[in-house]
């Protein structure tokens, strides 16, 4: 019943129109932001914050969460549309997304992008309504060996991601991790592997290296493929929105993928990312037709992209319920309640339960909002594939460098991004997926920090990463599914040998 | 003739032109908009308490505006080289630190310290802290360090990064007593606080503002402040690492600072005015607001300041093996 008036109090505060209009240009916002590739939430907020100094708190949060869970939503379509991550957590949505795009299928991609993040959206709103208190504490149980375990569970996923063979995955996710080691030294707090370069002293930046393996190769390859790539304006646009049949093959992925995206989105870091990377395994796993996925299979979209919007709920409630932020967007959502004299921490919900409330409530809403505003979107989008490459590259070329270039104010980072550019066009031309890379990326720092802390804490013993119950399922389960992967693999190799024997 | 008339009128007004320029520059500066350089993303405690000052501070600089620009990278490096890039016409201003100043130079091994800067104006002076669980076995710093004694290598504690402020003073502490402290270091203080709540670790070392609400809602406490002197805005009631016996101060400080090479006329003038910005009751109302621990000094400090910062911070970055 508390909860029934708390949630009325909150649409109370929300529906106000000020605090309306305020969500509505959050979640524009957002939208925008999540199509423009390289330019994110994070840098967004930032940008805005000044300007909510002098409205009301309430007003102020209601507009930024806007921008955060609206790049989400945008974030998918120049996936699709272009085989360009808007952001991080859309990369998945590429390997699916863009097929269907090539065979016509545009609309119903985009459609059942929208609709699943909706469902996931409000879903994870209700989750982060009734569950916000308990599950804030069970996420402190998450100690460093367990951060590792799950990390290692995350990273086994990449056997499950590539199109071609698995050795080829599986180097991909080593040259990742091996990317996310160049930088400072958390442990040790001094840079390596800069080779002296200033621009690498913080690593290589996740936006350069996207828009760089996306954007600037994608330009590349099709600049040396024109006579194929036409053929791609030509195929007929089938239907703008998803039929009952694509409805009945996304409705298991959107709701799956909902659930592993809240529950990852409380963990600090990265949870929009690996949850939508999670979701696309899952699906490949449990579905009937697993060699279909890579070729433009609907679940493959539905799945990860329901997913990085569950996590945008899931990652309110540490910083809601305990003042910690799970990320860089969350941090500067706290810097921004600092700024209108709230203290973020544990009292925040007693002491002012109407911020609360009153974004929860503008989350409802503002989902609904999004839903309203992308599904006549779709049929602009899908115009855009019409736009001829030679006006179309020059913009994406253009949005790559503007996308590098702000992040971090530092015209190197657009150096980066071109060299990440002719690597990602060369790995693409000899048959090698992105798609394990970007995740070994995102995982291998986090990774190898977990492993340090652990050891540190566990004053060198390997065993703390088995005795811990959380960590000793998630180990079990991530070397599970990597044998799993691997022993067809093998077979099928040596079988192929037997044969050129004989 | 007349020909050569044009010429030398030409060539009069591009070489004359711009110097006159110049000489009536020099006398009305500022004639353009300021750009003040944080080294750190957008939105984090230093951007934030710096664009709270530009907010309100275009009517004491001649009515031009002053913004803030984001550059970010190589822990700092990166914002400490571009504005000493040669932008010293005055109209770069710069948010140094302890760490930017101190630590990041020795660290990084760059060529410059703080003596490639001269100081406008001091804007801020913190404190970090050494945080425990209620619940812990000790509850004061003397029998932290008691128990320390007795169970040598059994307290680790998470910070917000290695060679930070908060490891550094945790190590001074260690170095002062004797005893063996082991630091986990973690990606900053939201995690180094989450690993200590979570009981993880038995301490953790760093900045009041993400620790301070944890101590109100009763999970943690305050063992002692690093600083030289108590931060009346957040541990008014936490004694110094001095009061308690032990020899160590790490004070946070911020200044604002120009890169050396710019005229003196232009630096009297930047004083001057950062001097009534910091008078104006609207912006340190505002900057209380965002728990910034405000402290103004005039520029003719900026020498004094660095030189006993770097005498209470060099022996520890030794210490730690930095």
């Amino acid at each position: 019943m508390e909860l029934l008036t708390n949630l009325y109090q909150g649409f109370q505060i929300c529906l106000s129109p000020i605090n309306l209009l305020y969500c509505f240009v959050g979640v524009l916002l957002g939208t925008l932001i999540g199509v423009l590739p390289g330019i994110g939430p994070g840098a967004a907020i930032a940008l805005l914050l000044p300007t909510t100094f002098r409205v009301s708190p309430v007003s102020a949060i209601i507009m930024l969460a806007g921008i955060y869970y609206g790049a989400m939503y945008g974030g998918s379509t120049t996936s699709i549309l272009v085989n360009i991550p808007g952001e991080a957590a859309s990369v998945v949505t590429c390997i699916d997304g863009y097929q269907m795009a090539r065979q016509g299928r545009a609309g119903p991609a985009l459609g059942i992008a929208a609709f699943g993040s909706f469902i996931a959206g409000t879903l994870s709103v209700v989750g982060l309504m009734i569950l916000a208190v308990p599950l804030s504490n069970i996420a402190l149980q998450f100690g460093f060996p367990e951060y590792f375990a799950i990390m290692c569970l995350g990273l086994s996923i990449v056997s499950y991601l590539g199109r071609g063979s698995i050795f080829k995955s599986l180097l991909m996710a080593a040259l990742g991790v091996s990317l996310s080691f160049v930088g400072m030294d958390v442990v040790v707090g001094k840079p390596r592997f800069d080779f002296g370069l200033l621009v690498l002293g913080d690593g290589v930046g996740l936006i350069p290296l996207l828009m760089g393996l996306f954007g600037i190769a994608e330009v590349f390859s099709n600049i040396e493929e024109k006579t194929q790539a036409r053929e791609i304006f030509q195929t007929k646009i089938k239907g703008l929105l998803p039929t009952v049949r694509d409805w009945k093959d996304s409705l298991g992925a959107i709701t799956r993928g909902s659930l592993l995206g809240f529950f990852l989105g409380i963990l600090p870091g990265g949870g929009a990312v690996v949850s939508s990377f999670v979701s696309y395994a899952v699906e490949k796993k449990i579905s009937k037709h697993p060699e279909k996925f890579g070729t433009g299979v609907i679940e493959g979209v539905a799945g990860p992209e329901s997913a990085n919007n569950a996590a945008t709920g899931g990652a309110f409630i540490p910083l809601f319920v305990l003042g910690i932020p799970s990320n860089v967007a969350m941090a500067l959502l706290l810097g921004a309640l600092m700024i209108h004299g709230l203290q973020p921490g544990p009292l925040l919900l007693q002491q002012h339960p109407e911020i609360f409330w009153g974004t929860v409530a503008s989350m409802y809403i503002g989902n609904g909002m999004l839903l309203v505003l992308n599904l006549p979107l779709i049929g602009l989008w899908v115009k855009l594939l019409k736009v001829p490459y030679k006006i179309l590259f020059p913009m994406i070329l253009l949005f790559c460098l503007i996308g590098a270039y702000s992040e971090n104010n530092n015209a190197s980072d657009m150096v980066v991004m071109l060299f990440f550019g002719f690597v990602g066009y060369l790995l693409r031309k000899y048959g090698y997926d992105l798609a394990p890379l970007v995740l070994a990326f995102v995982l291998g720092r986090q990774m190898e920090q977990a492993f340090r802390q652990s050891l540190i804490l566990s004053d060198g013993s390997f065993l703390v990463f088995f005795t811990r119950p959380i960590s000793a399922v998630a180990m079990a389960l991530a070397t599970f599914l990597l044998v799993s992967a691997l022993i067809p693999a093998f077979k099928k190799k040596r079988e192929k040998i037997e044969v050129e024997e004989i | 003739m007349n020909r050569r008339k044009w010429i030398v009128g030409i060539v009069s007004l591009f070489t004359l032109g711009p110097l006159a320029a110049q000489a009536w520059g020099a006398e009305s500066f500022p004639t353009k908009p300021f750009e003040l350089v944080v080294p750190y993303v957008a939105g984090g405690s230093t951007d934030v308490m710096c664009r709270t000052i530009v907010a309100r501070a275009t009517p004491f600089l001649n009515n031009q505006p002053c913004v803030v620009v984001n550059k970010v990278g190589g822990g700092t490096v990166v914002g400490s080289r571009y504005v000493l890039d040669g932008r010293n016409d005055g109209y770069t201003l710069y948010s140094t630190s302890t760490s930017s100043m101190m630590i990041a130079p020795v660290v990084n091994k760059t060529n410059f310290t703080w003596k490639d800067f001269i100081g406008i104006c001091q804007t801020m002076l913190g404190s970090d802290a050494l945080y425990v669980r209620t619940d812990a076995p000790f509850k004061t710093l003397g029998q932290f360090v008691e128990y320390a004694k007795q169970n040598p290598g059994k307290i680790k504690y998470s910070t917000s990064g290695a060679g930070g402020s908060p490891h550094l003073s945790v190590e001074g502490l260690a170095a002062a007593k004797g005893i063996s402290l082991k630091q986990i270091p973690t990606k900053g203080d939201a995690e180094a606080v989450t690993a200590l709540l979570g009981g993880h670790v038995l301490a953790a070392s760093g900045n009041p503002i993400a620790y301070q609400p944890h101590v109100d809602a009763g999970k943690l406490r305050c063992l002692a402040q690093f600083g030289a002197e108590r931060d009346k805005a957040f541990l008014p009631n936490v004694a110094t690492y001095k009061e308690q016996g032990v020899d160590v101060v790490v004070d946070l400080w911020r200044w604002v600072v120009v890169p050396k090479g710019v005229a003196p006329e232009k630096i009297k003038f930047l004083r001057a005015a950062f001097l009534k910005i910091f008078q104006d009751k609207e912006t340190t109302l505002a900057l209380e607001k965002i728990q910034c621990p405000v402290s103004y000094l005039p520029g003719e400090d900026y020498e004094k300041i660095m030189m006993k910062s770097e005498a209470a911070i060099m022996p520890l970055i030794k210490a730690a093996g930095l």
